[in-house]
């Protein structure tokens, strides 16, 4: 039975679980290896498209939520015990994940994620804001040069971090049987010239 | 507006690990794309090419330190992913210099766990970036004069993602002076 909220023996549970993971469980890889194949794939499908820069960001953001998306339904069976149907856990679940994917070090690139409850916010819509200190992907990028954001679409090049996080918010809604479609919206672009990335995601109710 | 400076900072990231699940989970993607796409013949050259593209950004930080093509590919699998399980054999020499290397990985990094009837894709080599790595990293070398060659290739002629037991990458060095 999903419970409402996480308690203290969960989290504990959740804490000791993702150092275990990350020091025996995982193989890892240099970071910048990881930006680097993001950016090699990304300019290799830009020339394939024929220069069309959002059409590349789009098609390997797609490719990349689909590969994260999977390794979620395989770890499903595992992370289940750390659910519950309350949104105010999701802050704590999303550090979480960041930290099974890069370890202590998630803490140098992103702020702790922070729960916006329905009534603080001016649309009466929860969220929850993520932001990057140092993002991961356009760290080393000079911006309008190697990647032009004037050229992209739907996604912005740093988006599908946040976007296999929310696909993963929404496997958990999903799975807790809370009824809201998640949205999110990159608010904030290091690429075009902001100080910090920030992806806002959205908790729409779904509709019956 | 274009600014002048890159984004933040380089060694950070550099100096950091990620788990490989992503990246590995991701690439069967790109690789059937690239071969639905382009055919498997072109799909392979852009593997490699954007093997180079990687490899170029990796060389922005890093300085190899080995000066023996197995010795550089040892550091170059260990620093990008770390990978140590990999052996090398020199297979052909000429005046007493290696001309032919052999090299095995048994812990790819980059095939995918499959088996050869659970591949989407067999027709492909999904390690043959490895070659593009090897290669780039040579001739970044060669250029600064810091190896001995004149002519480096890399082919990668098995892999695990293709049913191999294990993946191997031939290096051919040709060397000035004769």
């Amino acid at each position: 039975m999903v419970p409402e909220k996480l308690g203290k023996f969960r989290k504990a549970l959740a804490s000791l679980g993702k150092r275990i993971y990350w020091r025996f469980m995982t193989k890892k890889m240099n970071l910048w290896m990881l930006s680097s194949m993001a950016y090699g794939v990304t300019k290799k499908y830009e020339e394939i498209f024929d220069g069309d820069t959002g059409l590349a960001v789009d098609t390997f953001t797609e490719q990349f939520v689909n590969g994260a998306t999977s390794i979620m339904y395989e770890l499903l069976g595992t992370m289940k015990i750390f659910f519950s149907k309350s949104l105010t856990d999701l802050a704590f679940l999303g550090e979480t994940a960041l930290y099974v994917i890069m370890g202590p070090d998630w803490e140098k690139f992103f702020e702790h994620p922070q729960y916006i409850p329905a009534e603080k916010t001016d649309d009466n819509i929860p969220q929850l804001i993520i932001r990057q200190k140092m993002c991961v992907l356009c760290t080393g990028l000079t911006p309008g040069v190697e990647i032009d954001h004037t050229k992209l679409r739907e996604n912005s090049y740093g988006e599908l971090l946040a976007k296999a996080l929310v696909a993963l918010l929404q496997l958990i809604q999903d799975y807790v049987g809370n009824k809201y479609t998640l949205v999110v919206k990159e608010t904030k672009c290091l690429l075009r010239g902001d100080s910090y990335n920030e992806g806002v995601t959205f908790f729409y109710p779904k509709e019956e | 507006m274009a600014h002048s400076t890159r984004i933040g900072n380089i060694e950070e990231l550099f100096k950091s690990k990620v788990s490989d699940i992503v990246a590995r989970r991701s690439l069967p993607d790109v690789v059937g794309f690239l071969v639905n796409k382009r055919g498997p013949e072109q799909a392979e050259k852009d593997l490699r090419d954007i093997a180079r593209i990687i490899t170029e950004r990796m060389l922005m930080v890093w300085k190899p330190k080995g000066r023996k093509p197995f010795n550089l590919f040892k550091e170059m699998m260990n620093l990008f992913f770390g990978n140590k399980k990999v052996k090398g054999r020199v297979i052909e020499r000429m005046n007493k210099r290696p001309t032919k290397i052999v090299i095995r990985d048994f812990n790819c990094p980059i095939c995918p766990e499959k088996t050869k009837e659970d591949l989407e894709v067999p027709e492909i080599h999904y390690c043959t970036p490895v070659s593009g790595f090897v290669e780039t990293m040579i001739k970044h070398l060669m250029n600064q004069d810091i190896v001995p060659y004149t002519k480096v290739t890399c082919n990668t002629v098995a892999s695990v993602g293709s049913g191999d037991k294990y993946c191997e990458h031939i290096i051919d060095l040709e060397y000035g002076g004769f």
